[in-house]
């Protein structure tokens, strides 16, 4: 019989056992062991997720296999805690829990970071190391949801968050790629407990990882205890961020309990962590030596743990992008209220972040001009004119009668069941038809009008005309697709008009910037009691959606003032409204995302990704405004992962330059939206201070501690 | 008794007030005020500069200083009166036994955002100490009852100055605390037994977050509002599965489609408080109910029928916002009264947002009819000066029209029912019978 201490247990070997194990196969399992992992192992213990019974004759020979090393069984104690037993011949002898749990736990831990054979680990090279989604500089990473990728694995992980998570009124878990660890214990245990993870690591989200924190409290009873689980800590910021968030929030009603399942050997030690990995680990501070030096930071991403892409070819936004939109942003850039954003559409109740007011369009005398030329040279092929049923295309099917002098059917689909009788006589005498429409975008409408003539045997009909007075595509190919729906397969001839054409974004509420802006404001006027004006004049005006914004597109922050663009800009004449820009822009980007040669694509994907190049600020677009209308309109992906750091430190210096003022604002959103990386508190304070003088000690904490 | 009194004076304060004239005339507020010394220098009306308010100047008549006396169960017609000149000061007056008689909620809501829209000042004066000690640290349980209402967060996030009966000056705390302590921290509940309430603020948090979805501005599933729902069926003392039970499953649908109206129907001109109020009627069987000083005289005689000598314990959510009435959302057709609009919002089909794709449209309106038809409730809808109660009779939807005030803003919809003592449902006992 082996000498008991707890010394025994500095270096055990740590099996686990499947489901319904008995005391036999534990003697099985040592009988089967390597035998210099067997001489290494100070001691051996079995972990089970169900009871094991002693029994006498499965006894005997184990001990007589485990010679001189003591053999525990852990089991599931009552009230979720564990209970550690020692095998001994007669009988279990109960051990103390709490230092066996500890030393089994941690040896049980680093033994399958070791069997996984570095699969998750991610050791850096001479010309490169990795930046950890705390945005901490280091020579190693780990991605600890790389360790579960089977199901013994999982119970034997859920056999060590039991006792926590059996005893928590909530969960939170730092990243998805553990989340099953956690679920799998859930399952196990039959346990309905509120549970959440942060979407991203909060030095890049802070503000959707907070809403996660809240919705977890939200379902805290009084006194409730919320436990916290980080996959890894490393320099400790994250579990930091989290006791802060907890504290702002929750101290004083609710409890909180931060357990990192891994931790190094240089992790604070006030941390509790299951398993230190004793691996020396260096973290730098940002900018790091290792940059210093030339080696280049390849960044983790936030959400799933992953390596970013490595190439990341840089492109520019070019004069040839801008080309198509200028002829239209050209005749109209003068007019008020033509040009809106984040705008709810009366006519099919979407929300648009770019849209056009239709009458404005058609009150101003150049459109009016082309739309007539549009007319007359259909002159002859027109004997029915078709309208929706909405007040711009009727307007417009006033103006063609004007012209063709023939009848006109107010009519939404032509849908021969839905047409009075008549109507359809009219329509099946028709041989020319021209449908007019105020935009098309995707092309329902003309399909629903094709669909119809066609199904209802309209076989006068030889030519169909469809005439929009804007056509706003998001691509350039998007346009000849919609004019061979037109024509392909079908008997007649037909041909697709515009009087003006845009490529624009097709922006929904997901997509819209302003939504965003909207959530991401009001985010920081919900820190304040009495949010300031600056504020609340601008939440006034994004919540009115169905006004949308026609006048000032960029967020103003205090003491900055609306500007208009310089002379001689690339983008358009000089004096056009900072809206006319955005729409500039806004169409540019589009047709850069969209460019023929993929080389010059704005495409940001794995595992190529062309980003914007940090030129295209730097260099390329100095004026305020286009870098301020760029920071709206460029997607967090678009800007890349090490160009974008390049164009924040560039921009974040810009805001000290006198006209450059009109950034200040946008940059705000691109930073506490994490479009482009984060900057800490401590920089935000510093760069933003002018702008927000007394609030910004309560704006700050929505930037990580740095 | 009207609860609108001119009075410069109030029992028990001391000299210097004007107790003969009825209206008290001052340029200057602090000339004739006695807050605690500081609040002078230090918050000279601290909040009329920071809002967005206008205020127009009082150069041509005299402004005055109104005082609103907030008294036990203030009714309709009370809070109705709730009005100013552009430029006068207002007072509201709270003592220990100020509340509201059921469905006053929505008059209340709209008056404090008349008064706020045109008054230069607007003061709180509480006739009860509030509890010493640092106000911050004050828990939902140590606030004076009055505040833990709808009504009471508006008025505290209109006031510029708070004072209490030993002339401490709260301004600059009162709704900070309530804000940042208290509702940021519930996300959007505050309550006691008698009623749980629902906050939305315009315009950053119009979603409060225990009812939002994820991070977003976006209007929660119907789901999850009805999740959130059980903290205020918790809080009432029924339990967190209150209103996912089968019945009131019912009334969670009513709610979440009045607040989804208010939110999408919204276009709110003024910062300002709005948002759900659940209220509760205890009945014993020796009520006499025209003695019932909560119930508002049209309610009895939809309650007298019902009540039956028995104990029993009724409900009354209000879900009010402040913004242009449901009629006004609704274009005009022909030459419609304004009574016959707002009944035709609620016929099924009728959409005030035009031609959207989605097959929820036009029935929002209608299907809170069907909610309350389910439920045996009454409805009671204030809609900017229209006023309609609707029962359901013989299986037959009946409207009748409610005098009330004009000139008033803002959109109440409010369900009235009786949660059984019947129900088999055990935590319905809990809730105070
Ligand atoms: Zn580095
Ligand atoms: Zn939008
Ligand atoms: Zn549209």
């Amino acid at each position: 019989m082996p000498q008991w201490n707890t010394n025994s247990l500095d270096s055990p070997r740590v099996f686990y056992l499947r489901e319904e194990s008995t005391l036999a196969d534990v003697a099985e399992k040592i009988s089967r062991l390597n035998a210099d992992t067997f001489r290494a192992a100070s001691s051996l213990a079995f972990l089970s997720n169900t009871p094991i019974a002693f029994d006498a004759i499965a006894a005997k020979p184990l001990l007589q296999y485990a010679a001189e090393k003591p053999t525990v069984v852990l089991t599931p104690g009552p009230s979720f805690s564990i209970k550690a037993d020692l095998i001994a011949p007669a009988g279990f002898s109960q051990l103390e829990v709490e230092p066996v749990v500890s030393k089994v736990r941690k040896a049980d831990l680093l033994q399958l970071l070791e069997e996984d054979g570095g699969a998750c680990a991610f050791e850096a090279h001479a010309n490169y190391h990795f930046v950890t989604p705390s945005l901490t500089h280091t020579s190693r990473f780990m991605r600890i949801g790389d360790l579960l990728h089977n199901l013994h694995t999982l119970d034997q992980m859920a056999f060590w968050l039991r006792p926590y998570i059996g005893t928590a009124d909530a969960i939170l878990v730092d990243s998805w790629s553990i989340a099953s660890a956690i679920l799998r214990t859930l399952q196990i245990n039959r346990l309905q407990i509120p549970f959440d993870c942060f979407p991203e690591h909060p030095a890049h989200n802070s503000i959707a990882c907070q809403r996660v924190v809240e919705g977890l409290l939200a379902r805290l009873p009084l006194g409730g205890r919320l436990v916290a689980f980080v996959s890894i800590s490393g320099s400790g910021r994250l579990v930091e961020h989290i006791q802060t968030m907890f504290n702002e929030r929750a101290a004083g009603r609710f409890t909180i309990e931060c357990l990192s399942i891994y931790g190094f050997a240089s992790t604070p030690n006030q941390l509790n962590c299951f398993a230190r990995i004793p691996t020396h680990e260096t973290f730098f501070q940002d900018p790091c030596e290792l940059c210093a030096s030339g080696s280049i930071p390849i960044h983790i991403d936030p959400a799933a743990y992953h390596l970013k892409s490595l190439s990341e070819p840089e492109v520019l936004l070019s004069k040839s992008h801008l080309a198509a939109a200028k002829p239209f942003i050209e005749r109209y850039r003068d007019t008020k209220n033509l040009f809106i954003v984040h705008h709810d559409d009366r006519n099919d109740g979407r929300h648009h972040a770019f849209d056009l007011n239709m009458f404005t369009l058609f009150s101003h005398p150049e459109f009016a001009k082309r739309f007539d030329e549009k007319l007359v040279s259909l002159l002859g092929n027109v004997d029915l004119i078709v309208s929706p049923d909405h007040e711009a295309g009727k307007y417009m099917a006033d103006r063609a009668k004007a012209v063709f002098g023939c009848p006109v059917i107010i009519h939404d689909t032509l849908d021969r069941n839905a047409l009075s009788v008549n109507d359809l006589g009219i329509v099946l005498n028709a041989r020319k038809i021209l449908i007019v429409d105020d935009v098309v975008n995707s092309g329902s409408r003309l399909r629903q009008y094709i669909q119809s003539v066609r199904e209802g045997h309209y076989l006068s009909c030889q030519m169909l005309s469809y005439l929009v007075a804007l056509a706003r595509p998001s691509t350039p190919q998007h346009l000849t697709e919609l004019s061979k729906t037109l024509t392909d397969g079908h008997n007649w001839k037909g041909h697709f008009h515009a009087v003006e054409e845009i490529i624009l974004p097709n922006w929904n509420e997901e997509l819209c910037p302003w939504c965003r802006e909207f959530d991401f404001i009001s985010g920081i006027a919900r820190r304040f009691a009495r949010p300031p004006r600056w504020l609340t004049a601008r939440l006034a005006k994004l919540r009115n959606r169905t006004e949308g914004i026609s006048d000032e597109p960029i967020l103003l922050l205090p003491g900055v003032s609306s500007v208009v663009l310089g002379d001689q800009s690339p983008i358009c004449s000089g004096e056009s409204s900072s809206m006319v820009v955005m729409f500039a822009l806004a169409s540019a980007l589009q047709a850069q995302r969209n460019d023929k040669y993929l080389k010059k694509q704005l495409h940001p994907r794995f595992p190529v990704s062309n980003v914007m190049s940090p030129e295209n600020v730097k260099d390329r677009y100095t004026e305020g405004l286009i870098r301020a209308a760029l920071l709206r309109l460029v997607h967090r992906a678009e800007w890349g992962q090490l160009a974008s750091m390049q164009t924040r430190s560039f921009l974040a210096e810009q805001l000290l330059v006198a006209n450059q003022k009109i950034i200040a604002g946008e940059l705000f959103i691109a930073l506490g939206r994490s479009l482009l990386p984060p900057i800490s508190a401590k920089e935000f304070k510093s760069s933003f201070a002018e702008f927000f003088h007394a609030d910004l000690e309560i704006i700050a904490p929505i930037f990580a501690k740095g | 008794m009207p609860a609108l009194q001119y009075r410069a004076g109030l029992p028990g304060r001391k000299a210097g007030a004007d107790v003969n004239s009825k209206i008290a005339v001052s340029k200057n507020y602090s000339k004739n005020r006695k807050i605690s010394p500081k609040s002078t220098d230090k918050h000279p009306i601290p909040c009329a500069q920071t809002r967005n308010d206008v205020i127009p100047s009082p150069e041509k008549q005299m402004a005055k200083t109104l005082q609103f006396r907030i008294q036990e169960w203030a009714s309709i017609e009370d809070v109705a009166r709730w009005d100013c000149q552009p430029g006068d000061e207002v007072e509201f007056q709270i003592t220990r036994e100020s509340g509201f008689r059921l469905l006053t909620t929505g008059i209340a809501i709209s008056a404090v955002r008349r008064v706020r829209s045109k008054a230069s000042a607007v003061i709180i004066r509480c006739e009860f100490p509030f509890p010493r000690g640092e106000i911050h640290t004050m828990s939902m349980k140590e606030w004076p009852d009055f505040f833990l209402t709808l009504i009471g967060v508006a008025l505290l996030e209109a006031a510029d100055t708070v004072v209490d009966a030993n002339s401490r000056d709260l301004s600059a705390n009162a709704f900070d605390c309530m804000w940042r302590q208290i509702l940021l921290k519930t996300g959007g509940i505050v309550g006691d037994g008698k009623s749980q309430n629902l906050i939305s603020r315009e315009f950053d948090s119009p979603i409060p977050e225990l009812v939002r979805s994820s991070e977003t501005n976006k209007l929660p599933s119907r789901r999850e509002f009805e999740s959130a729902l059980g903290n205020i069926g918790e809080g009432l003392g029924a339990g967190k599965r209150f209103f996912g039970s089968l019945t009131e499953a019912a009334i969670s649908g009513f709610l979440f489609e009045a607040f989804r109206n208010s939110i999408e129907h919204a276009i709110p001109e003024y910062q300002g408080i709005w948002g759900v109020s659940v209220e509760k009627l205890v009945l014993q069987s020796f009520d006499n109910l025209s003695q019932r000083n909560q119930i508002p005289a049209f309610l009895r005689s939809f309650i007298e029928p019902r009540f039956q000598r028995r104990n029993s314990l009724w409900l009354c959510a209000t879900v009010a916002d402040y913004g242009q009435g449901i009629q006004n959302t609704l274009l005009p057709s022909g030459d419609e009264s304004e009574w016959s609009r707002l009944m035709r919002a609620f016929e099924r089909g009728t959409s005030r947002k035009p031609r959207s794709g989605s097959p929820n449209r036009g029935q929002g309106l209608a299907n809170i009819l069907d909610a309350a038809a389910r439920l045996q409730a009454c409805i009671f809808v204030n809609s900017a000066g229209q006023a309609a109660f609707n029962e359901t009779k013989e299986g037959q939807s009946v409207w009748s029209r409610i005098e009330i005030p004009t000139g008033l803003q803002g959109t109440a919809i409010s369900v009235f029912w009786p949660v059984s003592n019947e129900n088999p449902d055990q935590e319905v006992l809990n809730l105070g019978l």
